[in-house]
């Protein structure tokens, strides 16, 4: 019983104590008649994102041997050349899993008359993994 | 070695076509039904030198050019970056509707 806790504990500490990080916020202009009358609506996409160097830290963290970890680092020195370039949040192996959004507007809006909309780019992070997370809401009027 | 070249194998696999998702935006529309249109271009950098630094402009006129007797709404922008070696990808994508008045 005690051991079942231990690790229940031990998931809740791994997947509870998740950051959020904000990384870029828009509005677009605001139709107060729509935004007064309209429905809200939220769409959120999400992809996981990897953070490598997190990953082979945790890996070495699993080895006695200082070879193994030496060589771990070197494998991360290495895979880090193949991916130089400006970061928001964690890598990810999709990059469209955004483009979804503007279907998804269409489908929670069909007449199509939509304001007051937010955009948000974000960061859930967690221990080598991290949802990267883009939020949109807003406000649908119906057609008349 | 045998070790070490299947760890490399794996993160290899793993950093595959690694990219960055920096900025997505969606904008209003007012009921009209369009055509979609599409813009893209991209910037390429490498070792910190970037080739073409008019990318954003030149996607902005793309759309405005596929629309010229008409109104653009409902525009979605994605700013990303395809990561690469001692080299990265800036690329910016744009959507909206044409709307023809």
């Amino acid at each position: 019983m005690k051991k079942n806790n231990l690790v229940l504990l031990s998931l809740a500490v791994l997947f509870l104590n998740g950051c959020a990080f904000l990384h870029q916020f828009q509005m677009s202009s605001i139709d107060s008649e729509a935004v007064m009358t309209g429905k809200k609506f939220e769409i959120i996409v999400s992809e996981t994102g990897v953070n490598l160097q997190e990953a082979a830290d945790t890996a070495k963290l699993f080895t006695q041997s200082q070879q193994t970890r030496k060589e771990m680092q070197q494998i991360n020195d290495i895979i880090s050349m193949f991916q130089m370039g400006p970061r928001t949040g964690n890598m990810v192996f999709n990059e469209k899993y955004a483009d979804s959004i503007m279907r998804a507007i269409q489908l929670e809006c069909p007449s199509r008359k939509i304001s007051g909309l937010t955009s948000i780019r974000e960061t859930a992070k967690y221990p080598v993994v991290s949802g990267e997370i883009v939020r949109i809401t807003g406000y649908c009027q119906k057609g008349s | 070695m045998l070790k070490k070249l299947s760890l490399l194998f794996a993160f290899s696999v793993l950093s595959a076509c690694a990219h960055s998702v920096h900025l997505y935006q969606a904008t209003d529309q007012n009921g009209g039904s369009g055509q979609l249109i599409e813009a893209m271009t991209q910037q390429k950098v490498i070792l910190g030198f970037a080739q073409e630094t008019n990318y954003v402009n030149q996607a902005y006129d793309q759309l405005k050019q596929q629309c010229p007797k008409g109104r653009v709404e409902g525009i979605n922008t994605r700013y990303s970056t395809s990561l690469g070696f001692f080299s990265w990808t800036n690329k910016i994508r744009m959507r909206g509707y044409c709307i023809n008045s």
